[in-house]
C-alpha cells in the first residue's frame, strides 16, 4: 500500500517536468553501459557526417586495390570482391543505417502517436477499430510484409523506410494509446477539460508532453529494430540498390567469400552488432532513467 | 486436459486459419497480378508463342476469372504451376519446403526455450551476483546480434577455422544432404536462428522466476520440506513458464521469418530459400505459393502455442 | 508438568532494508508443551508472523534470523544444516498460511500437493500417499474427497482450499502445527468451521498448535495460552481465560476492548487503539508502546520494561500494569476505565 501511495505522489505532474528531465539525465549518466552507448553513437553519427565529405577512397570505385585483399596499411579493413575499400563503404553504410533507423522512427511517431492518442482519448468505435487493426498487424509476420512491400514498391531508401514503418507503427500506437487511456483520468487532464480546453489542446498540450518519456524509450528501441530490418532486406537483396553500400548487403556479399576472405563479412557484421547493441543499451538506460518505478 | 470444448475450439481455429490463408494468398495474388505476364514476356518469345504461353497459364483471361480459378485451385490444394520450370506443380514443392522450414524452426524453438530458460533460471537463482550481471549483459548483446551475424561467426568458427585448425579432420559441414537435415547439419542454423530469441526468453524467464520464487506457494512447498531443486523444477518453473509462453506467438513468428535469412545462408531447401530464389527468378506463381505456405505455417504455429497454454496453465480452458 | 516440546529462547530476526535494519522479532522467548494450543496475538507488523516463519527458518529474503535458539527435541533448529531443517519441516513441524488461494500452487493438482508433503519425507509410497490424502481430505471434511484430489486449487472454494492446506499440514502427523492467520482470508462462517476443525484436531490427534492471529476472538475459541506481541516483543503472556479476565498490559487491555461484544451496553462504543503501529526502523525509546499508551509514566519513556510475573502463570512487560492504573485512578469497576474520555487520566499524569 505504502509503495503505491508513494508512487502516486511521485508521479510527474505537469509542473514538475523540468526536474523530471534533469533527474532522468542524472540517472542516465550513472548507467555505464548506456553512457558507452551514447559515446559510440556520437562517434557513429560523426563518422556518417564525415562520410558526406570525405572517405579514404570513393566507396563505389572498383579495383582501388586487389579484390579480396585483407586489411593493410592503405586499406584498414581490406577490400571486397570487386576490390572496393571496405572502410569507405562501412562509413557510407553508417549513413544508410542511421537514416533508415531514425527515418523509420520519424514515420512511426508521425503515424503511431496521433492514432494512439486519439484511440486512447476518444475510445469508442475508433479505439475498437484501431485496436483491431493493431492486433491484426501483430499476427502477420512483419519481415514477410516488409519483403513483399519492398518487392512491390521497388527497392529504394524511401520505400524501405515506408515498408519498415508499416510493420512497426503499431508498437508506438499501442504504447501511446495506453498512455492516453491512463492519463485521461488524471486530475490535471480533468481540470483542463473542465476549464474548456479543446480535445486537440488536451491531446497535444497535456497528454503528449506527459507521455514523452515512454515515447522516447519506445523510439530508442525502435531504431535498432528498423536498422536490423534494413539489414535483413539488404541481406536478401531487397535493400538499397547497388552500388550504394548497406551493412546488410556487404555482409551478404562477404558470406559468399567467407572461406577465402572472412574480413569482408566480419567488418559489417561487427559494425552492425555494435550499433544495435549501443541503441539497446541506451534504450535500457533511458527506460530505467525515465521510469524509475520499473527498475529492477 | 483436452475436453470436447477444446476440440471444438481447434476446429474453429482451423477454419480461421483457412480463411487467413485464403486472405493472405489473395492479397499477394492480386498485388502482383501484373507481374507474371511481364515475367513471361521478358523471355525471347515471338508473339504467337507468347500468347500460347499466356493461355497456358490462364493469364489471358480477365483478372476476376484468374482470381476465381486461383481460389478454386487453392481450395483443391492446387497452387498452380511454376512459371520458370513449365509443368512443375507448386503444391508438392511448397509442402515439402514447409516441412523442412518447420523442422528447422522447431529445432530453433526448442533450443531458444531450452537455453533461454536455463540461463534465465540461473540468473534468477543467482540474482545480483556476477553470474547475473554477466548473463544480463550477454542477453542484450545476444538480441542485438542479427541472426545472420551469428550465423556468420558460427560458420567461421565451426566450419572454416575448425577445419583449418584440425587439418580437415574435424569440422561441421555446412549444407543440407538429404530431404531432412541431420542433427550435425541442423544445429548450427538452429542456434543462429534461436540465439537472439533465447536472450529475450532468458530476460523474461529471469524476471518471471524472481516474481514466482517470492510467491506464497513456494513458501508452502518449503514448509512441507520439499527439496530446493524440486521446488525450483516442479513448483517454480511451470509458473514461471506462463509469462514466457505469452511471447511464444511473436517468438514463433520471429523464428519463421528469421528462417528466410538463415535458410539462405546455410543452403537449407525450405520456404525461405525458395522465396529468395523465386524472387530472383521472377517465378511469381511460386512467390504466391510460398506466401501461402508461410500463412499455413504461422497459423498452425499460433494454434500450437495456444494449445500449449492449456497444457501448462490448468486455469485456461477453451 | 511435562517438558516442553519446543523452547524458543531470545529469538531475534532482522530485515535489512534500504532505510536500515528493522528488528522484526526482538528477543522473543516462549515454551510450547505437547498437545498444547498456544495463541500469538498482535497487530500487523507486531512480528508475530515473522516469529512463526523464523521457527522453521522460512523468513523471506532481506530477513535473517540473527540470534537465539529454537530447541525442538533437544536440537537447535537454527543450527541445523539445510538438509536437516528440510527434514523437520512438514514432518515434525508443519505450517499453514494465511491465504489458501496463493498458498497452493495453481498449476499442480490439490491432491498431489498433499501427496508431496508425505513423499518429501519418504513417509509413504505414491500409492499409500494417495490413499492417505483422500483419508485426510475426508478428515478435514471435504465432501467427495475422491474426486476433489484431482481438482486444481482454482476449482475449490476458499474454505476447501484452507481445509486442503490443513490436510497437507497434518499429512505427516507432525508434533507441531503452526497456523499463520489461517482464517483471515475466509468468510466469517467458514472461519468458524476452520477453527472448529483445528480445535477437534488438536484434541483428537494431540497435535500442538501455534495459532498466529490478530483476532482475540480466535484465541478465545481455540487456545489455552496466549502470547501478546507488540513491536517485535512479547508484552504479555498467560492462560487465555486469565488474560481475558484480567489483562495487565495496557496493550492487551486495549486489544480486548476492540473486540465487538454482543453483550456490550448499547452506549458503549467499540474502541480502536489510538495511534499508529510503531516504525520499527526507529523504535520508540523505553517501552515501545508508550506513544500510544494512555497510562504511561515518566519511566516508560526512558526504560524498557521486562516481562515479569504479574499474577500466577501470567507475565507482563509494563511499568504500570492495569491493576496499578486502576488503583491510582480510584476506579473499582474493572470495565470502567475510559482513557481519553474526559474523566480519565491525561498522559503522564500518573506519578511514579
Amino acid at each position: 500500500m505504502a509503495a503505491t501511495a508513494a508512487a502516486v505522489v511521485h508521479r510527474p505532474a505537469a509542473p514538475e517536468q523540468a526536474s523530471l528531465w534533469s533527474d532522468a539525465w542524472r540517472r542516465l549518466r550513472r548507467n555505464r553501459l548506456a553512457l558507452a552507448g551514447v559515446i559510440y553513437l556520437t562517434f557513429l553519427v560523426a563518422v556518417a557526417v564525415l562520410a558526406l565529405f570525405y572517405t579514404p577512397y570513393r566507396m563505389s570505385e572498383v579495383g582501388v586495390t586487389l579484390p579480396y585483399s585483407g586489411p593493410n596499411a592503405h586499406h584498414w579493413l581490406g577490400a571486397d570482391y570487386l576490390g572496393r575499400d571496405i572502410l569507405s563503404r562501412i562509413m557510407v553504410g553508417a549513413q544508410i543505417s542511421l537514416v533508415v533507423g531514425v527515418g523509420t522512427q520519424v514515420v512511426v511517431i508521425a503515424v503511431g502517436v496521433p492514432i494512439g492518442l486519439m484511440a486512447g482519448y476518444f475510445r469508442g468505435w475508433f479505439d475498437q477499430g484501431v485496436s483491431f487493426i493493431i492486433n491484426l498487424f501483430y499476427g502477420i509476420p512483419d519481415l514477410l510484409v516488409a519483403l513483399i512491400l519492398v518487392f512491390l514498391l521497388g527497392p529504394s531508401l524511401t520505400n524501405i523506410i515506408i515498408a519498415i514503418a508499416v510493420t512497426r507503427w503499431m508498437d508506438m500506437a499501442r504504447l501511446v494509446r495506453g498512455q492516453a487511456l491512463a492519463l485521461r483520468e488524471r486530475e490535471f487532464i480533468e481540470a483542463a477539460r473542465a476549464s474548456g480546453a479543446k480535445p486537440f489542446k488536451i491531446l497535444f498540450g497535456h497528454i503528449l508532453p506527459n507521455s514523452l518519456g515512454p515515447i522516447i524509450v519506445q523510439a530508442t528501441f525502435g531504431v535498432p529494430a528498423a536498422i536490423l530490418f534494413e539489414a535483413f532486406l539488404s541481406f536478401l537483396g531487397l535493400g538499397v540498390p547497388p552500388p550504394q553500400p548497406s551493412w546488410g548487403s556487404m555482409a551478404a556479399d562477404g558470406i559468399a567469400a567467407i572461406r577465402i576472405a572472412p574480413h569482408i563479412v566480419i567488418a559489417p557484421s561487427i559494425a552492425l552488432s555494435l550499433t544495435l547493441m549501443a541503441f539497446n543499451f541506451l534504450g535500457d538506460g533511458l527506460r530505467d532513467a525515465l521510469d524509475p518505478r520499473q527498475r529492477r | 486436459m483436452f475436453t470436447r470444448g477444446t476440440l471444438i475450439y481447434i476446429g474453429q481455429r482451423l477454419i480461421l486459419i483457412l480463411l487467413a490463408v485464403v486472405g493472405v494468398s489473395s492479397l499477394v495474388f492480386l498485388a502482383i497480378h501484373r507481374l507474371p505476364g511481364s515475367a513471361l514476356f521478358s523471355e525471347h518469345l515471338h508473339g504467337q508463342q507468347f500468347q500460347l504461353l499466356l493461355h497456358h497459364y490462364g493469364l489471358d483471361k480477365p483478372l476476376w476469372q484468374q482470381y476465381l480459378n486461383f481460389i478454386i485451385g487453392m481450395l483443391h490444394g492446387n497452387l498452380g504451376e511454376s512459371l520458370v520450370n513449365r509443368g512443375v506443380a507448386i503444391t508438392p514443392i511448397v509442402v515439402r519446403e514447409m516441412s523442412v522450414s518447420a523442422e528447422v524452426g522447431l529445432f530453433a524453438l526448442i533450443f531458444t526455450i531450452g537455453l533461454g530458460m536455463l540461463l534465465g533460471i540461473v540468473a534468477a537463482v543467482r540474482q545480483n551476483t556476477w553470474v547475473d550481471y554477466v548473463l544480463s549483459t550477454t542477453s542484450v548483446i545476444g538480441y542485438s546480434m542479427p541472426n545472420f551475424v551469428i550465423a556468420t561467426f558460427l560458420i567461421l568458427i565451426f566450419a572454416v577455422w575448425m577445419d583449418n585448425f584440425t587439418q580437415h579432420t574435424f569440422y561441421f559441414q555446412i549444407g543440407w544432404s538429404g530431404r531432412y537435415g541431420t542433427i550435425g547439419e541442423i544445429w548450427l542454423p538452429a542456434f543462429a536462428l534461436g540465439f537472439p530469441y533465447a536472450s529475450i526468453v532468458a530476460r523474461l524467464t529471469r524476471a518471471s522466476m524472481l516474481e514466482v520464487i517470492r510467491q506464497d506457494y513456494i513458501r508452502t512447498a518449503r514448509a512441507k520440506g520439499v527439496r530446493e531443486i524440486v521446488i525450483m523444477v516442479r513448483h517454480a518453473l511451470p509458473n514461471a513458464l506462463i509469462p514466457v509462453i505469452t511471447i511464444l506467438g511473436p517468438l514463433v513468428i520471429g523464428i519463421i521469418t528469421g528462417g528466410v535469412v538463415i535458410e539462405n545462408i546455410f543452403g537449407i531447401p525450405g520456404l525461405g530459400k525458395e522465396f529468395a530464389t523465386s524472387i530472383l527468378n521472377r517465378d511469381y506463381n511460386i512467390v504466391v505459393g510460398v506466401f501461402t505456405g508461410y500463412a499455413v505455417l504461422v497459423g498452425l504455429a499460433n494454434l500450437g502455442v495456444d494449445l500449449l497454454y492449456v497444457v501448462i496453465d490448468p486455469r485456461i480452458r477453451y | 508438568m511435562p517438558s516442553p516440546i519446543l523452547q524458543v529462547r531470545d529469538l531475534r530476526t532482522q530485515f535489512l532494508t534500504d532505510g536500515g535494519i528493522v528488528t522484526a522479532v526482538d528477543g522473543v522467548s516462549f515454551d510450547l508443551y505437547p498437545g498444547e494450543s498456544l495463541g500469538i496475538v498482535g497487530e500487523s507488523g507486531s512480528g508475530k508472523s515473522v516469529t512463526a516463519l523464523s521457527l522453521l527458518r522460512l523468513v523471506p529474503d532481506p530477513g535473517k534470523v540473527v540470534g537465539g535458539q529454537v530447541l525442538f527435541r533437544d536440537q537447535d533448529l537454527l543450527q541445523l544444516s539445510g538438509e536437516e531443517i528440510r527434514e523437520i519441516r512438514g514432518r515434525d513441524v508443519a505450517m499453514i498460511f494465511q491465504d489458501p488461494q496463493s498458498s497452493l500452487n495453481p498449476v499442480l493438482r490439490t491432491g498431489f500437493q498433499i501427496d508431496e508433503a508425505m513423499l518429501a519425507h519418504k513417509k509413504a509410497t505414491k500409492k499409500e500417499a494417495h490413499a492417505r490424502t483422500i483419508e485426510l481430505l475426508k478428515r478435514v471434511r471435504i465432501p467427495a474427497a475422491e474426486s476433489r484430489v484431482k481438482d486444481f486449487p482454482h476449482q475449490l472454494s476458499g474454505g476447501m482450499r484452507q481445509r486442503a492446506m490443513i490436510a497437507m499440514g497434518l499429512s505427516n502427523a507432525p508434533a507441531i502445527l503452526i497456523a499463520d492467520e489461517p482464517t483471515t482470508a475466509l468468510d466469517v462462517t467458514v472461519q468458524a468451521q476452520i477453527l472448529e476443525l483445528l480445535a477437534d484436531l488438536n484434541r483428537d490427534l494431540g497435535t500442538a498448535i501455534i495459532m498466529i492471529t490478530h483476532n482475540m476472538g480466535v484465541v478465545a475459541g481455540l487456545c489455552s495460552r496466549v502470547l501478546v506481541m507488540y513491536a517485535g516483543e512479547i508484552v504479555e503472556e498467560g492462560p487465555v481465560e486469565q488474560i481475558f479476565e484480567n489483562p495487565q498490559h495496557p496493550y492487551t487491555w486495549s486489544l480486548l476492548r476492540s473486540i465487538p461484544r454482543v453483550d456490550a451496553l448499547r452506549h458503549e462504543r467499540l474502541r480502536s487503539i489510538e495511534g499508529l503501529a510503531p516504525d520499527l526502523l526507529h523504535p520508540p525509546s523505553g517501552c515501545r508502546f508508550h506513544p500510544r499508551c494512555p497510562f504511561r509514566i515518566e519511566k516508560c519513556l526512558r526504560d524498557e520494561p521486562r516481562l515479569q510475573e504479574v499474577a500466577p502463570n501470567q507475565q507482563a512487560a509494563c511499568w504500570v500494569t492495569m491493576d496499578r492504573a486502576r488503583k491510582e485512578m480510584g476506579a473499582d469497576d474493572r470495565t470502567d476505565i475510559r482513557p481519553g474520555a474526559g474523566s480519565g487520566l491525561k498522559p503522564g499524569e500518573l506519578i511514579d
